[in-house]
């Protein structure tokens, strides 16, 4: 019996070591990213064409941008590729990444009901459109889930004179006491609804629930344009300077995480800021629309 | 005539288990049932009591066939009651088993507590009425369910070898409820057993069984 | 090994201050995942048991089903009742998606096969001589049924407690009707999606623990309503 099952457990380590092999055969490297830059569908043009030109197959692993920079923190990932400057700043000033690349940006648009009722129809100033959403306490979908569209949120609704309340928690993070916090209009219960979920999830649910919510503009094409039956929102509210949404790349220090693949990352990083990669970012259409504006000199 | 059968067929995953002509059971006696393990005595006291329907025949009741309409076999049932030769006592305590034929006739709590305390201590078990059921001895649990089955005043009892694995003393007064109850109350008996004694003593007729065919019956005298 | 002491003691800190936040997800958990287990109990118990009491054709066609529904994900649960109860669809008109009531329809679904097939597991396991005692004691037959449900009583308890704990521990069913709507149908499965997706590994570890005292908690209560004769029963 314990020979037999010796002999399975050979075979399955057997299995597994050849299947790894297989795996290793072509060069991988490995980036987080957010849902929105995946779900824009930009990665699947950028991608095969890195790999026609440099070898390489990029895993990509797309989660919130929080997420996504700390699974660079922890060297799960080989670069990140995010949209939250400020964060990203700290990403770099904190020793995590070497240096940070602008790649493109595009821009954040405010949704809502064809009806409107919030009244903010056309109103460029983004924060006053905030403000009369809160006035008139019309439902407010957020992603709620500390991703980069979640904390460009955030700063709107500290620019729009809202009274905000913190909520924080208290939790213990190598051995000492940190909070944890989130900002949300003061008073809010009745019609802000933080949901914590990806960017098509939550212009979904606005949807559904006919309410007004803040999206990148590629998530929003995609849905209205690309889906059938489109979504019910229309854009209210855009083209204000705070609503940009510009991306950049990070690779992952090797000084922090000596097993990063800092070449290759950098390889990747030289491409996508290149000729060949800002050109294909700038052609890049989605539904007949031009999404990202490459920010590369 | 209480029961009355003719050509009487019970089959059990194609195999005749009971095979009956000529079956006539009278009022107000004691029958005894006897035959080796696998007779057909279980099932045709099962039948008796309404609880298994044969495969094909007639079975009369009180002069009038047994309909297996949902209605009237619960009419039946409420006439007659069996005692398993293991009997099944439920979860609770020996009072609620007693009960448990009175309160499913909605009969009053007070008249129910009345005539439980009446059976157990014709059975000699009043001691016990609050003890848990589960609890009991095999002798003890066969005369909790003998007064069980004795607290609605049924008009046949029916006893799956009543003595069957109670000791001595048990036995003795098992016997002698069954013997009382009939010449009091005039309750019909079927009763199966294996003891010639036990025969001798009560029976008024005896049935013989063999390969599910009555090849035997016999009037007696009890002693 | 960090992360999950960390996490053992930000639970207990988050415990010990009764965090609201913390609280009003437990309570969200634990109103819906009640009130789904209710239902597909007074739902499966009387299913569970007439499917082993009654013998009809298809019996073991049935019981294949129920077994195969078992298996069924939430993720098409959720799918399904989505597509009835979207704006879009079928009842749209009830406002239902996104609210605890939609969570609850979602789970009493995923729960009826379990609760029934394990309280047709429980009604068989009672020996047959329940039944022909309690009929030829003269009970209807509903009677009888409360009878052998009374004899079944812990394997049907343990019925209803594992499917408690399939609710309270699933989270497709309630991210996707329920939205993870901070305040209203946030419940402790779907805020640890929301902070592993954060990558607050943490709390999300915080919260799983809390998950289990209450698993735990809930297992204990049970073993002491069922007692000495519980014990016996084992």
């Amino acid at each position: 019996m314990k020979i037999c099952m010796n002999a399975l457990l050979g075979a399955f380590l057997l299995m597994v070591t050849f299947a790894g092999y297989g795996w290793s055969e072509d060069k991988v490297l490995k980036m987080s990213t957010t849902t929105s830059t995946q779900s824009s569908g930009l990665l699947d043009i950028l991608l095969p064409e890195f790999k026609k030109d440099s070898g390489i197959r990029i895993k990509v692993i797309a989660k919130g941008t929080g997420a996504a920079i700390r699974d660079g923190k922890d060297g799960n990932v080989d670069v990140i590729f995010v949209h939250a400057k400020d964060r990203e700043t700290a990403f770099v000033a904190d020793g995590f990444g070497t240096a940070r690349f602008p790649v493109m940006h595009n821009d954040f648009v405010l949704l809502g009901p064809t009806g409107d009722p919030a009244g903010i129809k056309g109103k460029k100033d983004v924060a006053m459109a905030l403000g009369k959403i809160a006035k008139a306490k019309e439902m407010f979908i957020s992603r709620g889930d500390d991703s980069g569209t979640h904390t460009k949120e955030q700063a709107l609704w500290a620019a729009s004179g809202v009274d905000l309340t913190e909520v924080s928690q208290t939790i213990v993070k190598k051995g000492k006491e940190s909070k944890v916090t989130l900002k949300r209009p003061a008073d809010s219960d009745t019609w802000y609804v933080s949901i914590g979920q990806g960017m098509g999830k939550v212009i979904t649910y606005a949807d559904e629930k006919q309410a007004y919510t803040l999206a990148d503009r590629g998530t929003y094409i995609k849905y209205k344009f690309g889906r059938n039956p489109a979504i019910e929102l229309d854009v209210l509210s855009e083209g204000d300077v705070s609503l940009a949404n510009p991306y950049g790349i990070i690779p992952v220090n090797p000084k922090k995480h000596p097993h990063v693949q800092y070449e290759m990352a950098m390889e990747f990083v030289d491409w996508i800021t290149g000729e060949r990669g800002q050109k294909l970012i700038a052609d890049y259409r989605l539904e007949g629309k031009q999404l990202f504006y490459p920010d590369s000199k | 005539m209480l029961y009355k059968a003719d050509t009487l067929v019970t089959e059990f995953k194609g195999r005749k288990v009971l095979n009956l002509t000529d079956f006539v059971i009278e009022r107000k006696q004691i029958y005894a049932l006897i035959g080796a393990n696998g007779a057909g005595k279980t099932t045709l006291l099962n039948i008796l009591a309404f609880l298994v329907q044969p495969t094909s025949g007639n079975l009369q009741f009180c002069g009038r066939d047994v309909s297996c309409r949902r209605k009237d076999l619960l009419d039946l049932r409420r006439r007659v009651v069996l005692v398993d030769q293991y009997p099944i006592l439920f979860t609770g305590s020996v009072w609620k088993n007693v009960e448990f034929g009175l309160k499913v006739r909605g009969i009053s709590k007070k008249q129910r507590e009345r005539r439980a305390d009446e059976v157990l201590e014709l059975v000699g078990m009043q001691e016990f009425r609050s003890a848990d059921a589960h609890k009991l001895s095999g002798g003890e649990s066969k005369r909790v369910a003998m007064a069980r089955a004795l607290a609605i005043a049924p008009e046949v009892l029916l006893c799956d070898e009543p003595t069957a694995n109670v000791d001595e003393e048990n036995q003795k007064i098992i016997l002698d409820i069954l013997e009382r109850i009939n010449r009091e109350n005039q309750t019909s008996i079927v009763m199966s057993t294996h003891y010639l004694s036990q025969i001798r003593r009560l029976a008024h007729h005896t049935l013989m069984l063999e390969h599910g065919m009555l090849v035997n019956a016999y009037r007696s005298s009890p002693l | 090994m960090d992360i999950f002491l960390d996490s053992l003691e930000s639970a207990f800190l988050l415990l010990l201050a009764c965090d609201p936040e913390l609280m009003d997800i437990v309570a969200v958990s634990l109103k819906v995942s009640t009130i789904s287990t209710l239902i597909a109990s007074l739902v499966g118990i009387p299913c569970g048991f007439l499917i082993a009491y009654s013998s009809f054709y298809g019996k073991r066609l049935l019981l294949t089903c129920l077994n195969t529904l078992l298996a069924l994900p939430t993720v098409v649960i959720g799918l399904l009742v989505y597509s009835f109860i979207s704006r879009r669809g079928l009842f749209g008109s009830l406002e239902l998606l996104y609210t605890q009531k939609a969570i609850i329809i979602g789970q009493v679904i995923l729960i009826i096969p379990l609760v029934t097939s394990l309280t047709i597991a429980a009604v068989s396991r009672i020996d047959k001589r329940y039944r022909n005692t309690a009929l030829t004691l003269g009970a209807t037959q509903i009677q009888m049924a409360l009878v052998i449900i009374k004899e079944a009583r812990y394997g049907i308890g343990a019925a209803v407690i594992a499917s408690f704990g399939r609710v309270i521990a699933e989270v497709g069913i309630s991210m996707m009707l329920g939205g993870n709507a901070r305040g209203f149908t946030r419940t402790m499965t779907t805020a640890m999606a929301l902070e592993y997706d954060k990558g607050e590994f943490v709390l999300a570890v915080a919260l799983g623990l809390t998950l289990m005292t209450i698993a735990f908690g809930i297992n204990m209560l049970f073993h002491f309503f069922q007692g000495r004769a519980g014990i016996d029963a084992l």
